[in-house]
């Protein structure tokens, strides 16, 4: 008897363990590993777009399946749970109360990797419902629902348990991401949308997910990582309030800048560009602040891969927010509307913005989770230089061909000599012929990369010197061992 | 340091002195004061300074956890044993337990002002439903027609449409001509009451590949051979075409998307 209750346990403990941050710690793995495979059907993904007929012709590779198996694997997979093994990681750290039920929020982790492994087998197997970043079908949009709502209720039980009276501003972006990605993937479900209605919840829940959730989180850590890794404290805190509250009002308004011209109404194509430029001021308060807080320690991102990973993404959070203000200019629409410009700042933002500070939390929190250094720092420095590359030629390229096929397809219908369709399409097909074959290239330098980190994350585990960055030990006075 | 004020300290706040005396060490060398002060400061009524050790805060909560913010011991690992096993070694013994910093960078200030968790939940997500109306709601009562036309496609045609959908024909193909003069030629503008009341929308993200909102009334793609050439076996037609083949669907699935295309008009 006494044997079967001990074989439970320890079952219920390997399945669901109750130790301080035990969940962070396996959603930092899992999120590795659905790097890798998220890396693949990227790769994959542009492989196929410039040369289609690669691999044959089976029904899984076909560019329209594998498209949204490479977007939920490095949104739902990859972004996603690395974002939650921060949150679970810091929660705890800035709240200074214990993680609410850690047996939950790592029962919620096994949902999450079912949702996402049957997500790929449902998209792979052809069952798309045709709606962007929500094609999967509907009972599993529910298993995502409650995958996002497990962290939701931990980390809010968690607050209220709080000794720490401040909430840090990381605090901030992590609730606030909590709430609003349940809720966008309420809204998103929503069915039987259609016409131009269905297109503006598409939009909505698309930039919401990105602004809100892929970047709001990944914006958290950063606050988190650069004071605790320079020492310094952070910058101006009213900078701080006017950026999250920035995001908060303007982060859900901006999705039908995409669509500037299309069938939607003419006014909500207005909001969204107007709201766009509030969220340069967002990524502007936040960048200040960083840079702030940083100071007279950059030569400290000589030896720390997170300080360096999370500036680098800082760069690439400016240049993202620009660059997505100015695509809703009507002006600027006219070209590039409808082109591969938008997808060029959607990889960008995967895995140059949300991806390197998704890293960043990683290279942070690896050795601090399982009491090794990070095995080798050469390789993290080829992971950024990878990723750098890869994903900054990748977007360049698709920015360049937005630019060409726009002003092809303008070009056409000025002079009259080409319609952009049948053969005058193809026409302009061949001026960017090239830059698909390119970002193909790209793709692959950025697989390479996060190669390198999954590489690096094992070598840890199996191999890094132990060290005790950071440990538990009692207050409790008749547990303190004298020395 | 003074063995009186270590103790005095040590009784007000129930922390053994050894940590206290690490604690006051580190503040002191932080501040750059002396640790006598720094222990008189803690022992004073109502001097606690903001940095103390935190557990002078008087018993907030069941499970007082010193968080980082207020983490002030960079000295010496105090851990009875350290932790070269992956699973830390170091008691983590109920009921509570405090994370100690060892780490060389030292401790940030990491602090926020008393503020209230549920005003920022809230907030958030009472800004939220303000956009989920503005931009969501309002913009699709807006768009959608009191009575959408009929969608004009055979039986044959629906059943195209799905498979157009479920392919993922959409994400490089739109079906939208916008009143620019890019897509002059494409056909009548798209107008939202013309869209017929079957979900979701086929308006489409990029066009990797032509516009299809008229395919049917134009060439070549108004022949259904050439359709289901095209479809099958897409670089026999153009020798460079980036089209992926559809040579995986069946046969009545190709004629039943040829047809879709083809009712597009």
């Amino acid at each position: 008897m006494a044997t079967t209750t001990a074989a439970r346990s320890s079952l219920v403990d390997f399945v669901a363990p109750g130790d301080t941050d035990s969940a962070a710690r396996r959603h930092l793995i899992a999120a590795i590993v659905f790097l890798l495979v998220a890396g693949f059907f990227t790769s994959l993904l542009f492989v196929k777009l410039a040369y289609p007929s690669f691999l044959g012709g089976q029904a899984f590779t076909t560019y329209g399946r594998l498209r949204p198996i490479a977007i939920s694997t490095t949104v739902l997979g990859f972004l996603t749970l690395m974002h939650l093994a921060a949150i679970y990681y810091l929660v705890p750290r800035l709240t200074g109360a214990r993680l609410w039920n850690e047996r939950l929020a790592n029962l919620g982790l096994w949902l999450a990797v079912g949702v996402n492994i049957a997500a790929v087998l449902a998209l792979a197997a052809g069952y798309s419902n045709g709606r962007e970043w929500l094609e999967i079908p509907w009972w599993l949009d529910i298993g995502v629902i409650a995958m996002l709502a497990v962290p939701t209720v931990v980390a809010t039980r968690t607050l209220r348990d709080r000794t720490e009276e401040g909430l840090f501003v990381s605090l901030w972006y992590f609730f606030g991401g909590l709430v609003w990605v349940v809720a966008l993937f309420v809204v998103g479900s929503i069915p039987n949308l259609y016409g131009a209605a269905s297109q503006i919840q598409s939009s909505f829940f698309v930039s919401g997910i990105i602004e809100l959730w892929l970047v709001g989180v990944g914006v958290g850590t950063a606050y988190y990582l650069v004071p605790k890794i320079t020492g310094n404290p952070l910058y101006n805190r009213q900078l701080a309030l006017v950026g999250f509250w920035t995001l908060a009002f303007a982060g859900a308004w901006v999705g039908q800048r995409r669509f500037v011209y299309g069938p939607g109404p003419d006014w909500l194509e207005t909001t969204a560009s107007v709201f766009s430029l509030a969220l340069v001021v967002a990524a502007l308060a936040v960048v200040t602040n960083l840079i702030g807080t940083i100071r007279g320690k950059w030569s400290m991102m000589r030896d720390s891969a997170a300080l360096r990973f999370t500036m680098v993404g800082a760069a690439a959070y400016l240049v993202v927010a620009v660059l997505r203000a100015l695509q809703g200019f009507r002006s600027v629409a006219a070209i590039i509307g409808l082109t591969s410009f938008d997808d060029g700042t959607l990889m960008l933002t995967l895995f140059g913005l949300a991806g390197l500070w998704a890293s960043a939390f990683a290279y942070h929190s690896l050795p601090r989770l399982i009491g090794r250094e990070v095995y080798s720092l050469r390789l993290a420095a080829v992971h950024l230089q990878a990723t750098l590359v890869g994903a900054g030629l990748l977007a360049a390229l698709l920015w360049m061909a937005g630019l060409i096929s726009g002003y092809s397809w303008a070009a056409g219908a000025l002079t009259g000599t080409y319609v952009p369709a049948g053969d005058g399409f193809a026409n302009t097909l061949d001026q960017v012929r090239i830059t698909y074959g390119l970002s193909a290239l790209a793709a692959l330098v950025l697989f390479a990369g996060q190669l390198a980190f999954a590489y690096n994350a094992y070598r840890t585990f199996t191999s890094g010197t132990p060290t005790a960055h950071e440990t538990l030990v009692s207050t409790n006075p008749a547990e303190v061992v004298d020395e | 340091m003074s063995s009186e004020l270590l103790a005095a300290v040590s009784e007000a706040t129930g922390v053994p002195e050894a940590m206290v005396e690490r604690s006051a060490q580190a503040r002191a060398a932080a501040d750059g004061v002396s640790p006598e002060e720094v222990l008189a400061a803690w022992s004073g009524n109502g001097a606690v300074t903001p940095s103390a050790p935190s557990a002078a805060v008087p018993e907030p909560a069941p499970q007082p956890v010193a968080p980082e913010t207020q983490d002030e011991t960079p000295a010496p690992t105090p851990t009875p044993e350290p932790a070269p096993s992956p699973e830390p070694a170091a008691p983590v013994r109920e009921p509570t337990a405090v994370a100690v910093l060892t780490a060389p960078e030292g401790s940030p200030v990491l602090e926020g002002r008393r503020e209230s968790g549920v005003a920022l939940l809230v907030g958030a997500f009472g800004l939220f439903l303000v956009a989920v109306f503005f931009s969501f709601v309002l913009p699709a009562l807006d768009v959608t027609p009191a009575s959408p036309p009929p969608s004009g496609l055979s039986e044959l045609g629906l059943e195209g449409r799905e498979i157009y959908i479920a392919e993922g024909c959409w994400y490089c193909h739109t079906q939208q001509v916008r009143p620019i003069v890019t897509d002059a030629k494409l056909g009548s503008v798209t107008q939202p009451d013309q869209l017929a009341s079957i979900a979701p929308d086929t308006l489409g993200l990029q066009r990797i590949g032509p516009d299809l909102a008229r395919s049917g009334s134009r060439e070549p793609t108004d022949d259904a051979a050439w359709l289901t050439n095209f479809l099958t076996d897409p670089r026999s037609v153009r020798e460079d075409s980036l089209q992926p083949a559809y040579s995986h669907l069946a046969e009545a699935d190709v004629a039943a998307l040829a047809q879709y295309l083809l009712e597009s008009k």
